[in-house]
């Protein structure tokens, strides 16, 4: 409210300036009340023409700007020169400059974000702060050098006293005059407080310094008079009443602007109470004030948006979206940077994970994205219309994405458009149906898991046979909770046919290939379950916990290890993973049941470390004994989770 | 003022500004108003409504007429709905727009505010569950945020949509899935990966917009314009 009024302050006095000086230059005798009737007017005439031609300005800086699609090197400039455009053609009117270069950067200013590329936007508004900084510095500086030429110096302390005294009265008195008036129609009245600050706030500077200047000396005698006074007064008001605000204030205690940006829910809640207001005004038969901003709304959206903004943009033109926007932009990028920070982005180079994400997302996708990428889609497998009807929730932040890249981008954006929707936005209350104990999806396009998977394995064999010995015990360890998690998430969900797979071709190449496959295992079914939706519902929350725990265990886990010959790891790794694999068993696991048993007894010990701190990983091998009949004995498993269930 | 004509000519003014606290002019105001409204009839129905021509193009129309209907706005701790509502109703929910007077101690500050969340809760939740679960708060959502979806029911609209309509539409849907979210992060912090979130429950819905002044936001001044002004 105080920068508003001081904006308009600095038009209208421009104006009462242009006023009184033509009354001067009309000589002191002349004025009677036709005169003073005509300079109220030109008052008015002035003051809205000068808005007016702002206003046709700023729609034609919206124009131009909806046309320069493809010349967007231009648009600043352009920006720059119509803005003076403005300043320019109002003097020449002698209509008011300032109230005109106002109105066209508010009307336009719309427009212009959504017209422009946001390097544009950018460019013009930190160069516009630049300009306004140093023209404000200029015209300080201008102020005190001419404070110190002593041939215009001209004191009348009277005067000068006066002045200072009335300017703080009137003041005053108008701002709580006009206040008073507003109070009548204004809902939330405006206090006490609030009026104080803005009649002390007062600060008179550049605008009365350049008026004063601007005084003809011929038709002004007392121009030097004038000058100083001014010149005292803005002195005073400046470093006076500027330095005095602040401790004011804060001893009012004012309420600051609120800094924190509106939680999402509450620009929805707003957006409803717009509407809401304006029914129930409808309803209740009035023209009030809701009323009219929604007329305006209206005929400002079906309009003037039509004319001046490109249509592309038209569409996301909505506040809410814009903060939805913002915050998935927020929460992408900090789950890259906190993926950088892991170095886990080995799945992110995947690819071919991606597309088998997309197969598995469901219906929402399929709707939207069904005729937009033919090309990427593959058949969508049926058997995921049952899961499939899990409920939305992550496919909350990408959708937007996915539309506003409809017009074709680049496969890789796509991907890591997709790669990111998989983590952003996870709501928690996805298992509650989602774990089914009795019915298990088994995966069951085989082509595709085994291209994957083949795939995967020649990129991890390359990296594994490079950094045999040192790099993969750690690599493995770290990442076996993780896999552990991400392996008992996709029990339920399907992804145990992929797993089942490789521990299938695990046992007929024998020991030597296992140890390849142990770890193509690890990464295949990191690889997999990145393409699988499902597990990495909670890999971001989860992990994060879940790290403090490989953390602690590892160094009490890698002397364990050390003694015994590294290629041990992998099989046993392996066998671990089928156990887990185990977790959820299906046909095809209940083959591999026995040897994982066999594999457990001997492993026994070292076993108990790395499944210590699996609480959900006991949770659900508690589910493996009432599972099957066929399973491997309890006693085997049980003492083992309760030595750790300490 | 014309606060005593007014009274003579109707005294069961009096109950209805007790109990809803407007001033005998607002009522009389509105009173005129119901009867155009209603042709006389001396109840209102939800046709009557839809005749309203510019509420027409308000995208949550059909939760705003709703409210009038529902009997948990009539502060009779009663449930459900009703197909007509006599003047005394139509005035219990229009007092909830009723802006707060301007000496309010803290509490009674607090009471209004109850008072006016709940029936936006009300307004949220059709099914009468005491949640907002993330259907319906969707349907609100979508309604409000994809303009023009007038009164085409959500089911069919999904399938008449054009691409650009439905653009609007699943961004709608997304965002109030957001929505939902933050909700859910800000009522119950930290929650295990197991755990349910049912819907939003009153209070959840409270202390979420705590911070929102809804005592300013949700009120319309019920000016002592002449009715007449506006015969639609």
């Amino acid at each position: 409210m105080v920068f508003g009024e001081s904006l308009l302050n600095d038009g209208v006095t421009v104006v009462l300036f242009n006023v009184f000086d033509s009354f001067v230059s009309l000589g002191g005798s002349k004025i009677d009340a036709a005169e003073i009737i005509k300079g109220i007017i030109s008052f008015f005439v002035v003051a809205f023409g000068g808005s007016l031609v702002g206003f046709v300005f700023g729609l034609l800086i919206a124009l131009l700007t909806r046309c320069t699609k493809n010349i967007q090197i231009i648009e600043p400039g352009f920006i720059f020169v119509l803005g003076y455009l403005a300043y320019l053609t109002a003097e020449m009117l002698s209509l008011s400059a300032i109230l005109s270069i106002l109105f066209c950067a508010m009307c336009c200013q719309k427009y212009i974000n959504a017209n422009m590329d946001e390097t544009s936007v950018n460019t013009v508004r930190y160069a516009m702060k630049v300009f306004a900084n140093g023209s404000e510095t200029i015209i300080f500086v201008f102020l005190g050098i001419s404070a110190i030429d002593k041939t215009i110096w001209v004191w009348n302390t009277g005067f000068i006293l006066l002045t200072l005294f009335f300017i703080l009265v009137y003041r005053f008195i108008g701002v709580f005059f006009l206040t008073w008036i507003l109070n009548k129609f204004r809902l939330v009245p405006i206090e006490l407080t609030d009026q104080v600050i803005m009649s002390y706030g007062g600060l008179r500077g550049a605008v009365a310094y350049g008026l004063a200047t601007l005084l003809d000396e011929n038709k002004i005698k007392e121009k030097n008079l004038m000058v100083c006074t001014t010149l005292i007064v803005v002195y005073f008001t400046v470093i006076f009443q500027g330095i005095t605000l602040k401790p004011l204030v804060n001893w009012l205690k004012v309420k600051r602007a609120a800094v924190t940006e509106l939680t999402l829910v509450e620009k929805v809640q707003n957006r409803m109470f717009d509407h809401m207001l304006v029914a129930i005004e409808d309803i209740s038969g009035q023209i009030g004030h809701n009323y009219m901003r929604g007329k305006w709304n209206n005929f400002e959206e079906r309009w003037m948006s039509w004319l001046l903004m490109k249509p592309s943009v038209r569409k996301k033109q909505d506040r809410v979206f814009n903060t939805f926007h913002k915050l998935n932009l927020k929460d992408a990028m900090s789950y890259v940077a906190e993926g950088e920070r892991r170095g886990s982005l080995e799945f992110i180079r995947n690819e071919n994970a991606i597309v088998d994400f997309k197969k598995k997302f469901g219906d929402d996708m399929s709707d939207v994205m069904s005729d937009v990428m033919p090309d990427i889609m593959a058949d969508m497998s049926d058997d995921h219309g049952a899961t499939a009807m899990r409920d939305p929730v992550p496919s909350v932040s990408l959708e937007m994405h996915e539309q506003t890249m409809k017009n074709l981008r680049e496969p890789e954006d796509l991907n890591a458009h997709h790669l990111l929707q998989q983590h952003l936005y996870k709501g928690r209350k996805q298992h509650r149906h989602r774990y089914s104990r009795s019915h298990f999806d088994i995966n069951k396009d085989e082509n595709e898991v085994q291209e994957i998977f083949q795939r995967t394995m020649r990129s991890r064999l390359e990296s594994f046979k490079s950094a045999k010995m040192g790099v993969a015990p750690p690599k493995t360890i770290s990442k076996h909770p993780k896999r552990e998690q991400k392996v008992r998430d996709s029990a339920p969900t399907g992804q145990t046919g992929t797993l089942r797979l490789s521990s299938q071709q695990n046992l007929p190449n024998g020991r030597n290939k296992s140890s390849h496959s142990g770890d193509e295992d690890f990464e295949f079914s990191e690889g997999d379950s990145a393409s699988g939706y499902d597990p990495y519902r909670q890999s971001v929350p989860m992990r994060v916990t879940y790290r403090a725990g490989a953390g602690i265990e590892n160094p009490a886990f890698m002397p364990d290890l050390d003694p015994s010959a590294p290629l041990q790891i992998p099989p046993w790794l392996a066998e671990a993973e089928l156990d887990a694999g185990a977790v959820a068993p299906s046909q095809r696991a209940q083959v591999r049941l026995p040897w994982a048993a066999g594999a457990l007894h001997r492993l026994a010990p070292l076993r108990i470390s790395t499944r210590s701190d699996d609480s959900f990983m006991m949770a659900a091998a508690a589910v493996l004994p009432a599972q099957d009949d066929d399973q491997l004995p309890p006693p085997p498993p049980p003492p083992h989770r309760d030595g750790n269930q300490l | 003022m014309g606060a005593l004509q007014s009274l003579s000519g109707h005294p069961e003014y009096i109950d209805l500004a007790e109990k809803t606290g407007f001033s005998f002019e607002q009522i009389g105001v509105l009173h005129k108003r119901f009867k155009q409204l209603s042709h006389n009839e001396g109840t209102l129905r939800r046709a009557h409504f839809n005749e309203i021509p510019d509420l027409a193009c308000n995208p949550i129309r059909a939760q705003i007429v709703e409210a009038f209907f529902d009997k948990r706005n009539f502060h009779q701790n009663d449930d459900g709905t009703i197909d007509e509502i006599n003047f005394e109703e139509f005035l219990v929910v229009m007092s909830h727009f009723r802006p707060p007077a301007l000496h309010l101690t803290e509490e009674q500050r607090g009471n209004v505010r109850k008072e006016k969340l709940r029936f936006l809760f009300n307004m949220h939740d059709t099914d009468n569950d005491g949640t907002i679960t993330l259907e319906e708060y969707r349907h609100v959502s979508i309604s409000m945020l994809s303009p023009g979806r007038k009164n085409v029911p959500l089911m069919v609209v999904e399938e008449l949509l054009s691409r650009s309509g439905s653009l609007e539409k699943e961004t709608a849907k997304s965002i109030a899935d957001a929505a939902m979210l933050e909700v859910a992060s800000i009522s119950m912090g930290h929650m295990e990966p197991d755990e349910f979130y049912e819907g939003i429950t009153f209070e959840h819905f409270l202390k979420l917009l705590d911070g929102f002044e809804i005592e300013s936001k949700m009120s319309v001044r019920f000016l002592n314009m002449d009715a007449t002004t506006l015969c639609k």
